[in-house]
């Protein structure tokens, strides 16, 4: 156990906070004894989760969420950003965006990269996410690119979750056909000083009148522009609206995280143990001749290599 | 050993415990962990060509690479060095102000108790007489202009794994 690296995390020390996330992202040894530990201290800070394409301005809305929020919080960060599917490295450049990350010791910024994980991912971030809440941040925002059930599946471990949007942009239906509308409590339109907003707002108000939300709230739209921070107050207050109506609700967002948590290590385990079983199977030829024979059904040769009948 | 469902047959289990299969009981994907790296500028240097072309260097050796943009304090580049916990920090300095930037950095880091297992490397226009006073400071070795990519990164690989005099 890392008893020492322990120590300081509770001491405040961000130097272990960011240590502590490594280890826990890396499943490096005795990670999981160390998130066992950090559970009892979690439970207390609220998740705004945001999405939306590449370049319709979510670092710098977060940068300008967070300088808001940190006035009466600690505020902590979380940036998702793609990785080579060829080298696996990454450029991770939401933090050039937030300057007060490296200037304010209220706020702490984590780039994190997608590594090519699909359930990993989902796995790191709420694991990161535990280490960020046991730390004692009063709220913390994830930012990830919107572009597949991955981030639809990171950004649900959020209590508000964002969709962002700008004017003028294809990617809009694309990320609406997408399924990511499902997901939003509030859309924001970034780059509202655009000569198209009008339009754009007019599109989304249509969509969100016609599309049912689970749970009875209405998703509200949010007209903001980033860069200024123009609107980023009454995005702050439509957030403290939508987490009003949550606690009136009974909604607990860090029991929901547990379940989803426990939920994408299933899923990850069950993905690996279905690659071993199917490379099992190909290299079987007796297991593929028994079906080709007549001998047995490819149902009966599924369930024998998991050693389970589901029926 | 792999993960094995409850009621696995006889023909799963030994698949699963064969030694041969990587897949164990971590359902991390990813063969190792990438090392991270950040690129950073300091002070009124304005030029960030090189320090891109090193970042996507590095990212195309497989490191995770955060750049933190122009004209940043020494204290911002101890801050991001710190709360991204990574294991390369890069600095590049064309304006001739590292006798004044650098030492700050890695005051902080060692503050932080960071410098020790970081490795810091200092590229861009560094006069050779003051490579001394630097690599005595902390730093780990200095590139000038012409390095090939190659060099650097096989430098850092080496000095992250402790081979070469840290």
């Amino acid at each position: 156990m890392h008893e020492e690296l322990v120590r300081q995390f509770h001491a405040g020390d961000r130097a272990a906070l960011a240590r502590v996330i490594s280890v826990l992202e890396n499943q490096s040894d005795g990670h999981r004894e160390l998130l066992q530990h950090l559970y009892p201290s979690a439970g207390g800070a609220s998740v705004i989760g945001v999405t939306g394409a590449p370049g319709v301005g979510k670092s710098t809305l977060v940068a300008a969420l967070a300088d808001l929020l940190r006035a009466d919080a600690t505020v902590a960060v979380l940036a998702v950003d793609p990785s080579s599917p060829t080298t696996g490295g990454a450029i991770l450049g939401d933090r050039i965006r937030m300057p007060s990350a490296n200037t304010d010791e209220r706020i702490y910024v984590r780039s994190m990269s997608a590594r090519g994980r699909q359930g990993g991912l989902a796995i790191a971030t709420g694991v990161a996410l535990t280490a960020l809440d046991a730390f004692g941040f009063d709220r913390i925002i994830i930012e990830t690119v919107g572009a597949g059930q991955s981030e639809v599946d990171i950004v649900d471990s959020a209590d508000t979750t964002l969709v962002v949007t700008q004017p003028t942009s294809g990617d809009d239906i694309q990320l609406l056909k997408a399924g990511i509308i499902e997901i939003a409590d509030i859309f924001v339109l970034n780059k509202a000083d655009l000569p198209a907003a009008d339009i754009a707002m007019l599109d989304l108000e249509a969509l969100i009148a016609e599309q049912k939300h689970a749970g009875g709230w209405e998703p509200k739209v949010c007209e903001t522009v980033a860069t200024t921070t123009s609107g980023v107050d009454a995005l702050t207050a439509a957030i403290a609206t939508h987490q009003a109506w949550l606690r009136e609700a009974g909604s607990d967002g860090h029991r929901s995280r547990t379940v989803a948590t426990v939920s994408w290590i299933i899923a990850a385990t069950l993905d690996q143990t279905k690659s071993t079983c199917v490379e099992q199977l190909t290299r079987d030829s007796d297991l593929i001749e028994a079906i080709h024979t007549g001998e047995q059904d490819p149902y009966a040769t599924a369930f024998e290599l998991l050693g389970a009948d589901p029926v | 050993m792999g993960f094995v469902p409850r009621g696995a047959s006889e023909r799963l289990v030994a698949v699963l415990t064969d030694a041969s299969h990587e897949p164990g009981m971590s359902v991390d994907v990813s063969p190792q962990d990438p090392p991270r790296c950040l690129i950073a500028k300091l002070g009124l240097d304005g030029h960030d060509r090189g320090a891109h072309v090193i970042a996507r260097a590095f990212r195309d050796a497989g490191f995770e690479v955060v750049y933190s943009g122009l004209h940043r304090t020494p204290e911002e580049v101890v801050t991001a060095a710190v709360d991204e916990d990574v294991d390369v920090l890069g600095i590049s300095m064309l304006s001739g102000a590292h006798e004044t930037l650098i030492p700050p950095v890695l005051s902080g880091l060692a503050t932080a108790d960071r410098l020790e297992d970081m490795v810091v490397i200092v590229g861009g226009i560094i006069p050779d007489t003051d490579h001394e006073e630097l690599l005595d400071a902390g730093v780990n070795a200095i590139f000038g202009p012409g390095t090939p990519m190659e060099e650097t990164v096989t430098f850092v690989r080496s000095a992250m794994r402790g081979d070469v005099d840290a």
